[in-house]
């Protein structure tokens, strides 16, 4: 209010310079009254970039669990999501004694172990999976998991005659499921569920978040992706796919993902080395030792999470030719593959989503 | 003479010009470090290590961070605008295998020692996470 008092006392003074005064005074606030103004839309930027999405990490299924939900501001949707995680985990992870994948080995030839819905939705989508890919895909394989013992580096290599042995006891047509309740046959067989848990757990917390009204985020557990939409801004995310030759981290290339799961498994992820020979964390029930035929990696893309995670370890069991027929079997399933020399093939419906890097 | 004056004297006009340069200068400065703080004074290499508040340290320093928790300890080195592991007790040294960053939420993860190392502004990511 002063300056208006003092611009008509001196109104008949210095025209010109009054006026550019009173201009350029009004344009720096007129500058800043805007620049407040597209504060809320500056936000949305930011949301998109670092700023008001949300982000967490967890440590489940023996893995890491990182949660970003974007045009989202409640970090306490994403300890929700961790607790259901965290619940799962209880129900079919073999490392916790009092689960109900535990359970399932404990009975093994002795009596059958009654499982909750989620349990039991898990091992018969196992089952149908050890089907299709002519039992390559196998939850019983426990036994060689536990022999090889390569989850965390410190393992070795078995003599043939424990590998025989342990191969023996591996065998998905001697798991019967009758109602609620899942019976393995012989005394010393044993459930691992490491191969379609997390997928699994994935397409839960997704509808999870749903639920709380989430409309953007990306789930990674252990380096499983889900996605639900895009990102606020309309376009897809973007998921760089490993190099399984180069360091952790180095990719060969990008897929645009939007409200789907994509799902890796290789021979570069957990693995130990003996004699300069690299022993990798894929075991085959058949051979009985890791899988060699002739995938460095596989990257799945599907609808659901806890298909994206058997048909990744499916196909690099089964190897190129017969993987790739085993994808184009399942709708609105695509598929990348790596090969030893690292060339790489993919469906055609990933062709459009992909992008190779140098 | 007196003409003269009057053309160049400094009247309270001119001063309301130079306030208004001023103000508008101010002006775009504070709303850029307000909305775009991190990118614009740099980018941090975030900390966090089980459930102690996060430690972030200035990428563009090059040092050497010990980082101690309950399960092990890992060595954090930043170099050239880059982040890496160089040294974890761990068995699976998957850490120390992963790639340097630097781009903006980029992150290393050391699973047996609950070790999450993200970066926080700076130059974007292409990407919004990675398939492994």
């Amino acid at each position: 209010m002063l300056w208006f008092g003092y611009l008509k006392m001196n109104e008949s003074k210095l025209f010109l310079g009054k006026k550019i005064g009173v201009f350029c005074f009004f344009l720096a606030v007129l500058c800043i009254l805007t620049c407040s103004g597209c504060g809320k839309t500056d936000e949305n930027v930011k949301a998109e970039q670092n700023g008001s999405s949300v982000s967490d990490t967890g440590f489940f299924l023996d893995t890491a669990v990182t949660i970003t939900l974007y045009d989202w501001s409640e970090e306490e949707t994403i300890q929700k999501a961790f607790a259901e995680i965290q619940r799962l985990e209880q129900l079919l992870s073999v490392e916790l004694e009092d689960s109900e994948a535990a359970a399932i080995s404990a009975g093994a030839g002795k009596q059958p172990a009654a499982v909750s819905e989620e349990t039991l939705e898990v091992v018969k989508t196992a089952q149908a999976y050890a089907e299709k890919s002519g039992g390559k895909f196998d939850i019983t394989i426990g036994p060689l998991i536990s022999l090889w013992n390569i989850h965390d580096g410190t393992g070795y290599v078995p003599k043939a005659e424990e590998r025989e042995a342990a191969k023996a006891l591996v065998g998905y047509e001697d798991l019967t499921i009758s109602g609620n309740r899942v019976f393995l046959r012989r005394d010393g067989m044993a459930l691992n569920l490491g191969a379609i848990a997390k997928g699994y757990v994935s397409d839960r917390v997704k509808d999870l978040l749903k639920r709380e009204g989430v409309e953007h985020a990306v789930i990674n557990l252990g380096g499983n992706v889900a996605v639900i939409g895009g990102k606020p801004d309309g376009t897809p995310f973007k998921i760089g796919v490993q190099d399984p030759f180069g360091e952790t981290g180095e990719i060969i290339g990008m897929i645009e993902l939007e409200d789907v799961s994509l799902i890796s498994s290789g021979n570069y992820e957990r693995y130990f080395e003996q004699d300069g020979v690299r022993y990798h964390h894929i075991l085959d029930p058949d051979s009985g030792a890791p899988a060699e035929a002739g995938l460095s990696a596989v990257t799945v893309l599907t609808e659901k999470g806890i298909d994206g995670d058997a048909l990744s370890t499916s196909v690099f069991l089964l190897g190129a030719e017969k993987g790739l027929e085993l994808v184009k079997s399942i709708e609105g399933a695509e598929a990348l593959l790596v090969d030893a020399d690292g060339t790489i093939t993919m469906t055609d419906g990933l062709k459009e989503k992909w992008t190779a890097y140098e | 003479m007196s003409k003269q004056r009057s053309r160049w004297k400094l009247t309270k006009f001119d001063v309301l010009i130079f306030a208004g340069i001023i103000l508008l200068f101010a002006g775009s400065l504070f709303w850029t470090i307000a909305y775009f703080g991190d990118s614009a004074l740099g980018a941090y290499v975030r900390v966090c290590s089980e459930d102690e508040p996060a430690e972030r340290y200035p990428l563009r320093e090059d040092r050497e961070i010990r980082i101690q928790s309950a399960n092990g300890e890992n060595v954090l080195r930043i170099k050239d605008g880059q982040a890496f592991i160089s040294y974890a007790d761990c068995p699976d040294q998957y850490c120390v295998e992963h790639k340097p960053i630097g781009k903006s939420k980029e992150s290393i993860v050391c699973l047996p020692n609950q070790l999450v190392i993200t970066i926080e502004g700076g130059e974007a990511w292409e990407l919004d996470d990675v398939a492994n």
